[in-house]
């Protein structure tokens, strides 16, 4: 059933300057492990001690991580809502919906991770359950300065880091990281720009690319439409999409929707 | 082979199973998809003059298996912005755009928008706030008076249908009302006023605090709804058709309906998650049909009628 399910926040950890994680107990724990790339609804169900109650709201978040029935969440502050879920404390409940959306798919030897952005959360889980199976992934993340890049310490595999103002790694976009690789698949999450260009980079170089996609959601459970992309749903046939899906589409990397399915061009 | 064509207000539809407003239909790429899937028509989201960002989450949880409780609060890009970019005219099967406002003459101005624009019927959401209501919680079609002064507003400008409420003593008086006033269809129910609330979270499950039931609990009482109106149309010699809805999940459900003496249906909570189960319900449709031995939807149409003479 797609209903919030009550989950106490246990534990915090990996602080960023623009956020950090928290892993959640819910009280009916799912019956299984997400696949990575799913997503959960998070509901802030009330707000925390200063803050109004407009900030109560559901937003979709990535599954960051899984651990006998525990769900890792990690949040950017990026609006009040996200803003007043970074102000809860261990002990407080928020509402769980998932696990939602098809994930990444799995059979892949040399795997490349993409990531920047609330991006690295997804794609740290996936490194994870790659490195479960023995695989050595190699992971680029990218930010605008390294302490707002999450997760970079905790991923198995190799790590190469790109930031905007060289604080860490190769002072540029991540996406200039991709020309040395020549990996099986490039799996990637972030913001959409960055993904059209690792689209364009997987065409020209034949690789065969996962993205995942953050798109405006409202129910998240494939019932309203708004979330759509062409004909498919995010939040149901999505958030993850093939590279041949995506080289099709009329939408991606120039029309996104906001709250009332208002349309935005995407410019870069 | 079963012919299951009708026609609603000069339209031909090439059966009578129609998506329900406010389901997979927020977007033209959607429509699309569901124009795709066999639909005899597509109802639009419902559309006001203004746009509407929608309430805060969660909008939609399942309370039991199939049944939800949702409060979206009919977000929606305002008329403007709905005229540039949906498909009225352009997709294989028609699409009829549903309107919402607080008053007659707003609910004239959507009528006359979507008419131009090359709509040839529109439904009229009128189970929205009353504008003259004394208190928050009254709807326009609770108010014989209100629904037939918005019928006969938006008639002028194009055919419409009339989506009542469920939560009235008398919905058989309402619809007779919006039918004098020149209704050229009557579709019902729209969700049921309701309220959950989460025991553990010791507040009420949707962002919006109050909100509307649907899926298949709804089925009984929409049969019932369906069944009262038909009743008092005949009784007030009005042939009106009658579009059912709320609750149906399969081929079955329709015939459930249309043996109330529906005209056709609408589908909306039991496609969440699968859109091309719209499909394999028309598709069931026909082979219920076929099995029974009728050619026509008038031959079962109604049957039920006669237990309650
Ligand atoms: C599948 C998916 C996975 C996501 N995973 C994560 C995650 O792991 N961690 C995380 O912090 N955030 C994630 N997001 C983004 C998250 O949903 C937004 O940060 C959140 O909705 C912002 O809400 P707000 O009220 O704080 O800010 P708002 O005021 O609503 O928005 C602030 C900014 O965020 C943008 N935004 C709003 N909603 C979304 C959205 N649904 N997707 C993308 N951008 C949005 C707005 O355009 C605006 O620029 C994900 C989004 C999707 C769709
Ligand atoms: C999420 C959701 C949104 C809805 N939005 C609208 C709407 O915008 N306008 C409207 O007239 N009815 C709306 N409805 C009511 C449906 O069109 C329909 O009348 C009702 O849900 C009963 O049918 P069902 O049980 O098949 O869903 C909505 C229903 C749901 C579940
Ligand atoms: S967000 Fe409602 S269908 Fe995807």
């Amino acid at each position: 059933m797609r209903y919030p399910i009550p989950s106490k926040i246990v534990e915090i950890t990996s602080a960023t300057a623009v956020g950090h994680s928290i892993w959640l107990a819910p009280k009916e724990p799912w019956p299984s492990a997400p696949t990575p790339g799913q997503f959960a609804m998070v509901w802030l169900p009330r707000p925390p001690d200063g803050y109004k109650p407009e900030v109560c709201n559901t937003v979709p978040m990535s599954i960051a991580g899984w651990d006998n029935g525990k769900v890792r969440i990690t949040i950017k502050n990026l609006g009040p809502t996200s803003k007043a879920l970074l102000a809860c404390q261990c002990g407080d409940w928020l509402g769980l919906t998932g696990p939602l959306g098809h994930g990444f798919s799995l059979d892949c030897q040399h795997p490349l991770l993409m990531g920047g952005g609330v991006g690295a959360p997804p794609l740290l889980y996936l490194a994870q359950t790659f490195a479960a199976q023995g695989i050595k992934p190699i992971t680029l993340l990218g930010g605008t300065t390294e302490n707002e890049i999450f997760h970079h310490d905790e991923f198995p595999g190799t790590v190469e880091l790109a930031t905007d103002d060289g604080s860490a790694g190769h002072h540029g976009r991540v996406t200039e990281l991709l020309a040395e690789s020549s990996p099986d698949r490039l799996y990637s999450c972030g913001p959409e720009p960055m993904l059209v260009n690792g689209l364009q980079w997987a065409l020209r170089h034949q690789v065969a690319a996962e993205l995942c996609l953050e798109r405006y959601m409202a129910c998240g459970i494939g019932l309203c439409g708004i979330c759509s992309l062409d004909q498919d749903l995010v939040c149901q046939d999505g958030p993850v999409f093939s590279s041949e899906r995506l080289a099709d589409s009329r939408e991606f990397g120039t029309l996104l929707r906001e709250a009332g399915g208002r349309v935005r061009q995407l410019s870069d | 082979m079963a012919n299951l064509r009708i026609t609603l207000a000069g339209l031909d539809l090439d059966n009578p199973i129609m998506l329900a407003s406010g389901i997979l239909d927020s977007t033209p790429g959607i429509l699309q998809r569901m124009a795709e899937t066999g639909a005899g028509a597509l109802i639009t989201k419902s559309i006001s003059l203004k746009p509407r960002p929608g309430y805060p989450g969660p909008t939609t949880v399942e309370i039991a298996p199939g049944t939800w409780i949702n409060a979206m609060g009919l977000p929606n890009p305002g008329l403007e912005e709905f005229l540039n970019e949906f498909p009225l005219t352009t997709l294989s099967v028609p699409v009829i755009p549903n309107l919402v406002a607080d008053t007659p003459d707003e609910f004239a101005k959507l009528a006359a928008g979507v008419a131009a624009a090359g709509a040839k019927i529109a439904e009229i959401n009128l189970s929205c706030p009353h504008p003259k209501a004394a208190y928050g919680g009254s709807l326009t079609a609770q108010d014989p008076e209100a629904a037939a002064a918005v019928v006969a507003a938006t008639t002028k400008h194009l055919p419409v249908i009339a989506k009542l409420t469920p939560n009235v003593a008398d919905i058989g008086t309402v619809a007779v009302a919006c039918a004098r006033a020149g209704a050229a269809a009557i579709s019902a129910i729209n969700t049921l006023a309701a309220l959950d609330v989460d025991p553990e979270l010791e507040r009420p499950l949707l962002g919006n605090g109050f909100g509307g039931l649907s899926g298949v609990a709804i089925r009984p009482i929409g049969l019932r709804k369906v069944l009262e109106i038909v009743q008092a149309l005949n009784h007030a010699n009005f042939d009106t058709p009658v579009i059912g809805m709320g609750g149906i999940s399969s081929a079955e459900d329709v015939v459930r309906y249309l043996l109330c003496g529906a005209h056709s249906v609408q589908i909306g909570t039991s496609l969440t998650g699968d859109p091309e189960h719209m499909s394999a319900i028309t598709r069931g449709l026909a082979e219920w049909m076929d099995r029974k031995g009728y050619r026509e939807l008038a031959d079962f149409r109604g049957r039920i009628l006669e237990w309650f003479s």
